[in-house]
This record gives C-alpha cells, structure tokens and sequence, in this order.
C-alpha cells in the first residue's frame, strides 16, 4: 500500500537535457503511464520517497521556453501554470548552458520553486567548461546540483536538496528587465489585477501579454482595460524592436553575464563538439547525406519488417492454433457452435489482431527511440526537409510516409516526432495511401492471373499511383484545413550521444504498451462487428449470400457496376478488406473466387480498377483505430470516407477510360 | 584609449573579431585571417602584451585584456560605422565597402577621420528628417564603380564559413518568438555552418549550439557585419 503522496513536483527542461535519464535515476522503476487528458501526449509520473517526504514526480515534456507551439509543450505549460507544482526541478544540460538558463528565468519569473540539476556534467567536462554551481546557485537564488543522468552521479544529492527546498519560501525573482520595462510590466500587472479573474499569476499574464503570445492577447478580450494594457505594450514598438524582442534581449543578456561570472573556458576544443562535427561531416554532407539517410532507412525497414514479420507470423500462428483448438474442443463439452464462433472468428480473432502487431510496433518505437535518443533523428528531417517541404510536408515526414509502405500502423504512430499539429495531421492522413506490405498478396493475386507477363510494372504502377495521390491529397487538404497556418522549421541540431539501452527499450515498451490500449479497442470491436454482420442471422453460413454482410454487399454492388466488378462477391471481400487488407485473399477463398474462377468475375481492366480501389479505398481497422488515436475521431471519420469516395472515383475513371482503349 | 599604429589596430581588432567566434583565439588563426606570417603576428601581440591589452598565454592561446577589449571594441565600431555609411546612406556594394573602410580608416588624417565619424553619426541620428538620404542610397549612380544598389542583408544571404551579428527580426508572430527563443536576438553572433543537401534548411552555429531553418526563416533575421572564414 502507497499513501497518496503530498507532494507534486514537476521536471521540466530543454528537449536533449538528459532529463528523461535524471527522471528515471530519480524515482527507479516506480513509474505509471497514461496520457495526458484530451490529447496524446504521454503522461509519465513517478514516485519519489525522500526524507519521510511521499512526492509525486511528473516528467513533463521537453520545451525551450514558456511559449508553446506544440501540444507537448502546451501540456508542459499549462501544467507549470496552471496546476502549480509544490516544486520543479529543471534539468539543464551544462554543456549548453545559456539557452538551457532561459527556461529557468521563466520558471523563476513565474514564483515557481526551483532546484536546478546541473545535467551532463561529464559533457560540460570534456568541452574544458568549469562551472561554479555555488556561484550560479547564489546568483539565482536557488539550489544548483551538478549530476551526471547516465551514470546517477549527484542524484542522491539532488532528491535532498528536492526535500529540503520544499520546507523553504520562495525568493524573489531575480531582476534583469532593467527599471523601465519593470515598470510598464508592473502597469500592465495592476490592470489585470482590478480584474481578478485571471486563472494564472498576473506577472506572468503581463510578461506573456507584452510577448504578444496569442493564447493569451486572445484573453483581453474580456478585460476592460484592454486599451490602456495595449498602450503600454505600443509605447515600445519602434521600427527595429518591440517589447517582446527587449524581453528576450534582456533575459538572454542577463543570463550572458551570469555565464560569464559562473563559467570558465580551460581552452582546448570540446570533444563532444569535434566528435559531432565529424559525425556531422558524413551525416549531412553535401553529397553522402542523402545516401546515408537512405541507408539508415533501409536499415530500420528491414529491422522493422524482416525482424518483425517472423515474429508476427508467429503470434499470428499461435493464435490460429488456439483458435483451432478450441473449436475442436468446445464442443465436445456441448457449448454451442454459434457461441464457439463468436469466441474464435470473433474476440480471440480480434485481439489476435492487434497482438500481431505488436513485434513491429517495438521495433518501430525500437528504432525511434534509437534515432532520437542518438540525435540522428533531427539530422534526417535537415536532410529531406526541402523535398518534404516541396510537397506541403515537414521534412520529418519523409519517415512515416517511407514506413506506409510496410504497414501504416506504426507508421502512423511514427507521425508523433512531427512537432506542429498540421505536419502531423496531414502525414496521417495521406499516409493509408502509401500502398503496405498487406495490400501486396492482393496485387499478387490479382496480377498473377490476369497480367502474368507485366506483373512488376502492373504492380509498380499502383505503388505510384499511390504516392501521386498521396502528394496532391495532402495539398489538397492543406488548402482547406490549413491555409493559414505556416509552420516553421527552428528546429535544433544537438550533439550526438551514445542511447542508453535501458531508456530505448523503456520508450519503446511505454508506446507499445499505449498503442495496445488504445488502438486496441476500435481494432477489437471491428473485428467483433464484421464477425456478427458474417454470422447474422443465426443459422447462415460464414459469410454467404445470406448473411447480413452477403446482403449488404448485394445491396450495395449495382454502386461498383461503373467500376467494372458489380458482384456481391467483390463487394464483400472489399468489406472484409476493412478488417485487414490480407483479409481479401481469404475472404475470395471462401467465396470461391480464386484462379481461374476469377475469370468468371473479373476481365483484365476491372480486375486493375479492384486493385486501384483495393489500394485506395477504406483503411483497415487498425489504421483507423490508430487514426483515431493520434488524430481524433473526426479526423477518424473523414479518413474513412475520402478514400471511399477517391477509390470509388479512381476505380470508375480507370474502368470508363480504359474501357475506350481495351 | 592609447594611440596605436594601424597595423596594431588591426591586430586588435581582429583578435576581437576571432573571440566572438571562437573560444579561443590561437596566433596561427590571427596570422591567416590577416594573411601574415606566424612570426610577425607573435610579435605583434607581444608588443599588445606590453600595452596591457591582450594575454598572451600558454599553447599560443590570446586573451584581450579589458582594457583591450574596449580599445577593440571601439575600433571595430569605428569600421562598422564607416562601412554602414558606405552602404546604407551611399548605397555602396557590401563588398567594396568592406574594402574601402579599411582603406578609409588607415588612409585619412586622425583629425578628418574623427570628424567623418561625428558626421556620420548626426546623419544617422537624424534620418528620418532627410528624406533625400534614402534617395542617395538607392540611386543609380551614372559610374561604372558602383552597379548594385544597397540591399538589406539577411542571414538568407550569407553562405557556409560566414559570420555576422543580428541586427533585427523581420518576422512577426510565432516564428520571431520561436526564434527569440532560441536565442536568435539583436547584437547575438551566428555563423553558417552548411547548407543541407537539397540546399535548404541551413545549419547554423548560435550560443555555442547548432540550430537549423529554413532559408524562409532566415530571410527574417537581418544581419550586419560580415566576415568569412572557411568551415573546416
């Protein structure tokens, strides 16, 4: 039993500080994950047992500054400011020291309790900095622990000084806007406090206002004194700089003298920097970056799918043999046939769905985590970036879209490095086009009977119609969804670093691991609804022509008739396709549609517009549940309706044109 | 301030120039930035060190004193002011203009010299109220020594090895306050490390970290000041 701890602190740093390592070394495996509520960022707090004291450890998302442009760093924000932790500990890497003191300035500001782990010490060492922690302490009024997160050095050290310092008050902020500026905040800070209704500290309010952050001048609106607070924040525009440029000026200059007095040069070159410069000279030279990111690629492909397909195969066999099993041996103990059915083909059918799954969805997050963790990851989008850009994307993009052609599962869930809302909307969407490794068996099939001679440039060409579609697909939404929006590239370059296995896997275990939650029921109910729409009503054959989902496919094949493939068969191996696009092959067995016999179904021009529509129409379940997952469920819908409706337009287009020619 | 001769002007100055970009700034890298040879630059700052202005230490290794600092940092004013006269009020090539403030400051008498500065900076102080200022800098001069008019440089200018401080940020919204963030503010140095492959994002150096943008970012940060020295 675990009482309720009394304490919530929060950890808070710059993305590469290091602090997941200090968070992890500072509450050991006691640790739960979940997601943050309404969004899908992960949400990971630990427990923290220190000098009688119980604490609550949130590890908040990595962010730069007080400013949010992600929901990650929305989440961290929101969180600093609004819930208001007893305590945050911010995790600055040392060897990086200014831009990392710019997040501490703003929790400061705030009236937050701070105690600083001085992180990565062993890289500040081997770039010959040293640092005078107590000086840096004493200038900030705050206690600084020097620690090193892989190796737990100072770790000890910092959960007393966490214990210590939340019996102590908070200082005062240190001072560095200057009189001026200090007096136009205060202005600002005493209309908004006539107001009193302002759910966050008003200095904070007034510094955001005067950095003309739009999440919060959105909030004036309401305020009175709206005008005079917009006079002040005026009064300093001039054509070279405004308020928000002095802020930063000052916070910056303040931190450069602080770093001047605490830090000392010893000469000599940091290795760390050297040692990333060479790297660097390979990863992103002019003429070998392409090639190597390539190679990277084509190594993680084959890691995710040569390793992960065995694997799945495997689980996919087992769980075929239980399913066997028990429909051999339930009855003979008089459970009922239809029962038997639902337990099989439908619930262990359908987990069965997601676990095989789950090797690829490792060693994707395996990979990911790997790529991240090592700083490759920014690499490739600075490589790529223009050509992603070209077509309306982030450069991080490339990676999904290239992971599509294995299986849009994880490479959806791949999207999550794309740091701006749109990129990663957009990735989503387009990504089902990108033709996987399920659809494959189909074209085969398909090919094999009717195109035998060109079998690879039949094939090959529905890949490129594909990524042809995907392309103007996302500029087509991108002119609807989000014209306004730009979305920058500021995005930074840090030093390479050796992963740390136990983080890699970690990470990778955690996402795994949420996928299976959440994903895992929309997989599980489709797989249970296609199961009662193939068995219903009771009494029919698996489904035959007069199950509900035979009916339904009757009912609906007159729509596929300008496609060229107007039978029922087709149209419920299309349903069944929904489930999992491999699906089809079996579900054209049952049916006995297979070799010659399709013939008899299919002529050579619709049998290319059923695999053009197989390509594009409906995503499979998983792909939808994961949609849903990353994106919302309106997003959810929308990627369930436009393929059906492109596919059914591509398939009709390719049936009617190529009906003129053939 | 000491008088100095040029020549040790110029040594200082340059020194200054390499401190902002390097940690540490070696004799070697003086003598190739100024073309001259190691031996005459280590007497040069020796004759530096006995002015107090710089520390010449172990390992080849300079340090400007305070003092040398500020004598520096006034130097280096001085050929900024006269090389922006060269180019936002005449309309001066950048180029040209950095050869010709040199030429300037070793050339003139101190007196005309110091005058030319104080003329300078009353014409900057009171811009605005002549009008016909923007018109000389934008003119087309009927020579054949000047073709280009002056043009606004920004950090999309500039090519790998060059090196310059912010002036402003020409971005507005989310973009100006990420990049304040990040620590791409008025008077900070950045030096342009590569371009990617396909030519863009460009890779830059900033606090002693690596920061990449995109070429539509960059057209938003206005540079001054322009030095090159090759990425190794």
């Amino acid at each position: 039993m675990q009482l309720e701890p009394a304490y919530t602190i929060a950890l808070a740093g710059n993305p590469n500080s290091g602090k997941t390592s200090v968070f992890n070394r500072l509450t050991g495996g006691n640790q739960t994950t979940g997601n943050w509520p309404g969004v899908t960022v992960e949400r990971i707090e630990g427990r923290l047992q220190v000098a009688d004291k119980s604490i609550r450890v949130i590890d908040l998302p990595g962010v730069y500054s007080l400013t949010s442009y992600s929901p990650d760093e929305r989440v961290a924000r929101d969180f600093l400011v609004e819930r208001e932790p007893d305590l945050v500990v911010v995790v600055v890497d040392a060897a990086n020291l200014e831009r990392n003191l710019y997040l501490v300035l703003q929790l400061l500001e705030l009236g937050e309790k701070v105690v600083i782990a001085l992180n990565m010490m062993d890289m500040a060492e081997k770039k010959s900095l040293q640092i005078d922690h107590q000086a840096l302490a004493q200038q900030l009024q705050c206690r600084v622990i020097p620690t090193i997160g892989s190796s737990g050095s100072g770790i000890a050290e910092l959960r007393d000084a966490i214990a210590q310092r939340l019996e102590l008050p908070i200082p005062p902020p240190p001072s560095y806007y200057g009189e001026e500026i200090e007096q136009a905040l205060d202005e600002v800070q005493e209309l908004l406090e006539a107001e009193r209704d302002c759910t966050c500290p008003t200095r904070f309010m007034a510094v955001k206002l005067a950095e003309e952050d739009p999440e919060f001048t959105g909030r004036l609106q309401q305020i009175t004194e709206r005008e005079q607070i917009l006079d002040i924040i005026d009064h300093y525009r001039t054509e070279e700089s405004d308020l928000s440029v002095m802020l930063a000026e000052r916070r910056y200059g303040y931190i450069h003298g602080l770093v001047r007095e605490c830090v000392q040069q010893r000469g000599g070159f940091g290795a760390r920097v050297s040692f990333s410069d060479k790297v660097d000279s390979i990863a992103t030279n002019r003429w070998l970056g392409i090639p190597v990111f390539l190679l990277f690629m084509w190594l993680s492909f084959q890691l995710i799918f040569s390793l992960g397909n065995p694997l799945a195969d495997l689980i996919g066999g087992a769980v075929d043999l239980v399913i066997g099993g028990l429909q051999h041996a339930l009855p003979r103990f008089g459970v009922h046939y239809w029962l038997v059915s639902l337990l099989t083909d439908g619930i262990i059918a359908g987990v069965g769905a997601i676990l095989v799954f789950v090797p690829n969805i490792f060693i994707l997050f395996t990979v990911f985590a790997l790529l991240g963790e090592s700083g490759y990851m920014s690499r490739a989008a600075f490589v790529m970036d223009r050509l992603m850009h070209l077509l309306g994307l982030h450069g991080k993009s490339f990676i999904p879209m290239l992971l599509g052609f294995g299986c849009n599962v994880p490479a959806i869930m791949a999207a999550r490095t794309l740091e701006s809302r749109k990129d990663r909307i957009l990735t989503i969407m387009v990504n089902p086009l990108m033709s996987c490794s399920a659809r494959l068996p189909v074209y085969i099939l398909f090919t094999g009977v009717f195109f035998s001679e060109r079998q690879g440039a039949v094939v090959l060409s529905l890949y490129l119609l594909g990524i042809v579609l995907a392309i103007l697909m996302a500029r087509l939404f991108k002119s609807i969804f989000f014209r306004e929006e730009t979305a920058p590239l500021i995005m930074e370059l840090p030093p390479y670093q050796v992963p740390q296995w136990r983080h890699v896997f970690r990470q990778a275990w955690i996402r795994t691991w949420l996928f299976l939650r959440k994903a895992g029921t929309v997989i599980v109910g489709g797989v249970i609804l296609i199961w009662l729409l193939a068995s219903l009503p009771v009494g029919v054959g698996y489904a035959a022509e007069e199950s509900w989902i035979g009916r339904f496919g009757s009912w609906l094949a007159p729509l596929l008739e300008p496609a060229g493939f107007g039978s029922w068969q087709a149209t419920v191996t299309l349903i069944f396709g929904i489930l999992a696009k491999e699906v089809m092959i079996g579900t054209l067995e049952t049916l006995q549609v297979t070799g010659e016999a399709l013939r008899t179904f299919f002529t050579p021009l619709s049998a290319y517009a059923f695999m053009v529509m197989a390509l594009i129409y409906i995503p499979c379940i998983a792909t939808l549940g994961v949609i849903r997952q990353e994106a919302g469920t309106r997003w959810a819908v929308l990627a369930t309706i436009y393929p059906l409706v492109l596919g059914w337009v591509m398939a009709v287009l390719v049936y009617q044109v190529g009906g003129l020619f053939f | 301030m000491k008088a100095l001769t040029e020549s040790l002007e110029d040594y200082l100055e340059m020194v200054w120039v390499l401190s902002l970009r390097k940690d540490v700034v070696r004799i070697k890298d003086l003598a190739a930035n100024l073309n001259i040879t190691s031996a005459s630059a280590t007497s040069a700052i020796k004759n530096l060190a006995n002015l107090n202005l710089v520390e010449h230490e172990r390992y080849g290794h300079i340090r400007l004193t305070r003092e040398g600092a500020a004598q520096a940092q006034k130097i280096y004013e001085r050929h900024v002011a006269i090389n922006r006269f060269f180019t936002e009020i005449l309309g001066v090539e950048q180029q040209t203009a950095e050869d010709d403030a040199c030429q300037v400051e070793h050339h003139l008498s101190r007196d005309t010299f110091s005058r030319l500065l104080r003329f300078i900076h009353l014409l900057e102080e009171h811009r605005r109220e002549l009008p016909w200022l923007s018109d000389l800098g934008n003119a087309d001069i009927d020579t054949s020594d000047v073709t280009e008019p002056a043009h606004m440089v920004t950090l999309k200018d500039y090519r790998p090895g060059d090196s310059g401080v912010v002036q402003r940020l020409l971005a507005e919204g989310r973009i100006k306050r990420r990049l304040l963030d990040m620590g791409v503010i008025p008077g900070e140095t950045i030096r342009l490390i590569k371009l990617a492959p396909l030519g863009d994002p460009l890779e830059i150096l900033i606090k002693g970290y690596r920061l990449s943008l995109r070429r539509e970012e960059a057209a938003a940060v206005q540079m001054k000041v322009k030095a090159h020295e090759p990425v190794s």
